[in-house]
């Protein structure tokens, strides 16, 4: 039974109501908790009483009550950000529900291994955690230099140190965005959602590492479907995306990602020369299937780095697509769940294929799908990837992911059909293996360069 | 009350371009930071120097020496030609307005030149350590020789700058 993707799209009302109450949330951010009103004190309080007599809401109340004593430690602000994540995590979780039931996908649960992942040290979490609160109490219109300067030292030593790295990559980014719209001349340019969201993330994260979900052994073979890639000037994100099958069980969408560092002038062709040989890039670039004869998977859908792999044989991922990612799909692939402390609705990547999409006329990014109007996540879709603006606005047939944010469901494209009758498809990041293996870098060449002659002084 | 563009109300949004790559070699380092336009120019004839120069928003003094804190020879009533450099890849990297706009340079012009924007500030020499502008150069560097992350990065998903 094919369900109307009028149906799929819709939002659950669960996750309109709570967009409400983080709306209010974050205006406390415009502020800042220093100064909060009496509107604001409303909807905290309100937010408090979803959480009621869970643990959670109890240490909510009393962060509550704490600060309108102004009583303003750290403490109080881990519980805010808890409590923001977890509305949010209930509005992932509501949507993945949704779209694997209309989509007839059956969602693996996911587990998070017991052991202790590595943690950062003590200092340099509590730092941030510090510098964390400040910025609320002041509010983000409100923010200097003089705000952000003394920070930089803490972030310094956490970039240098492997268990904070993800923390690390993310104030990184955050802080080089806030750096760049100094000063904020008006806060309704101030992109609220976001940099609430940035700045939950980074103190969830640096209240502890979080354990990594449960491993288990995988073998098989990898279809690579394209690749989603992230980047802020001084770091860069690659996640190849593809079907994974092995023996006797039905194919699951899986994910390996690798993340370098780098300097804003680095943003061509050239960046793919930061990162080692990559198999799965390689075998896309050679539409080629990878064999993993020996490897790790996370719950959670991603390959641990380094799995023993030969490049296979060549593969039809335009029958692939049909077969297991259509939305009629007759063995419908299987997802995976991000951990509990990664649920947000922007790490929503459903994997879908769709054919016989047409555009609205005066506006190329709303695709239609049967009359359903569907955004295209242009925000999402990195000049690295080489696909091309007019195959964008034109072709009818695609392999993606279902993205969400505040405003609905929105598509990334992994992949165009550039000629159904040939079976001929452009995948996002189809040269990256081609453009790593270049070697005639001239900005990372001259830098480094100048890196070692300077920096060893 | 004026209302957010929608783009800006979401969690991941379009970032703004990136900055137009400059002449590495000539300027390994400039930027627009705590209120001057600063930077490091390689030496034309010493591979082992780095000159470091800035120049100060709105007052427009300047100054240039090397990351040992020599003053630079070229420097007299006016300005060197490592400042002029560094100031031109500059305009290469960020538009003319951007440079003018953000050392409170008064010019006409829509693309005004270097020299406009120079005699717009008319400054005079000020001397401040090499040091602080050096160090911000090292930090860049830096950035080259961290450890890369394999694995799981879910907190980049929000970052998609062109």
């Amino acid at each position: 039974m094919t369900t109307a993707w009028k149906d799929i799209l819709e939002i659950p009302s669960a996750v309109q109501q709570s967009q409400a109450l983080i709306d209010g949330f974050d205006r406390c951010f415009l502020v800042g908790f220093g100064r909060l009103g009496e509107e604001h004190l409303d909807t905290l309080h309100s937010l408090g009483r979803i959480f009621g007599p869970t643990p959670l809401g109890e240490a909510f109340a009393h962060g509550l009550e704490a600060i309108e004593r102004s009583e303003f430690s750290e403490t109080h602000f881990q519980r805010l950000a808890a409590a923001r994540a977890a509305l949010q995590g209930a509005q992932h979780d509501a949507l993945l529900a949704q779209l694997s039931q209309t989509l007839g996908r059956p969602l693996h649960p996911s587990s998070v291994s017991q052991a202790e992942a590595p943690q950062a040290p003590v200092g340099l979490t509590e730092g941030t955690r510090q510098w964390l609160t400040e910025i609320a109490l002041a509010g983000f219109p409100q923010l200097t230099r003089e705000s952000l300067d003394p920070y930089l030292n803490t972030l310094e030593q956490l970039q240098q140190n492997p268990s904070s790295a993800r923390l690390a990559l993310l104030l990184t980014g955050f802080l080089e965005e806030i750096s760049a719209a100094l000063p904020i001349a008006t806060p309704h340019l101030v992109p609220l959602r976001r940099w609430v969201d940035l700045w939950t993330r980074a103190m969830l994260l640096a209240i502890r590492t979080p354990s990594s979900p449960t491993a288990t052994p995988v073998q098989g073979s990898f279809f690579p479907m394209g690749v989603d890639i992230h980047h802020h000037p001084f770091a860069v994100s690659y996640t190849v995306h593809g079907l994974l099958q092995e023996k006797d069980t039905p194919p699951r969408w899986i994910k390996t990602t690798h993340t370098s560092y780098k300097v804003d002038l680095l943003q061509d062709a050239e960046t793919w020369q930061l990162f080692e040989e990559d198999p799965f890039l390689e075998a896309l670039n050679a539409g080629k299937s990878a064999e993993i004869k020996q490897g790790q998977i996370l719950d959670s859908g991603d390959l641990l780095p380094h799995p023993d792999v030969q490049i296979g044989k060549p593969y039809d991922a335009l029958a692939l697509a049909k077969a297991h990612l259509a939305a009629e799909a007759e063995k419908p692939v299987a997802l995976l769940s991000p951990s509990p402390i990664d649920r947000h609705p922007v790490q929503l990547a459903f994997p879908v294929w769709l054919e016989g999409v047409t555009r609205k006329e005066d506006d190329a990014s709303s695709l239609q799908l049967d009359g359903t109007p569907l955004r295209l996540a242009e925000e999402r879709i990195s000049l690295l990837s080489g696909l091309e603006q007019t195959d964008l606005q034109k072709v009818p047939s695609m392999i993606g992911l279902l993205r969400y944010d505040q405003d609905g469901y929105a598509f990334q494209p992994l992949a165009l059909v550039k000629d159904a009758k040939k079976g001929k498809l452009i995948f996002a990041g189809q040269e990256a293996s081609k453009q790593a293996a270049a070697k005639k870098s001239k900005v990372l060449e001259i830098l480094k360069e100048r890196s070692t002659r300077l920096l060893r002084k | 009350m004026s209302t957010s563009p929608l783009s800006l109300l979401r969690s991941v949004i379009q970032q703004p371009n990136q900055p137009h790559p400059r002449n590495v070699k000539k300027v390994p380092y400039v930027e627009l930071y705590s209120g001057r336009l600063q930077g490091v120019v390689s030496s034309g004839s010493d591979i082992e120097r780095v000159y470091v120069s800035f120049i100060e928003a709105n007052t427009g003094d300047y100054y240039c020496s090397t990351n040992n804190n020599r003053p630079c020879s070229g420097l007299g009533w006016r300005q060197c030609k490592h400042i002029e450099e560094m100031a031109e890849q500059a305009i290469y990297q960020y538009g003319s307005l951007e440079v003018a706009r953000y050392l409170g340079a008064k010019t006409e012009s829509n693309d005004p030149s270097w020299w406009a924007i120079r005699d717009a500030l008319n400054g005079s020499q000020k001397r401040i350590p090499a040091s602080e502008v050096f160090s911000r150069f090292l930090s860049y560097l830096r950035f080259l020789e961290l450890p890369r992350h394999d694995g799981p990065a879910p907190e980049m998903t929000w970052f998609t700058s062109r």
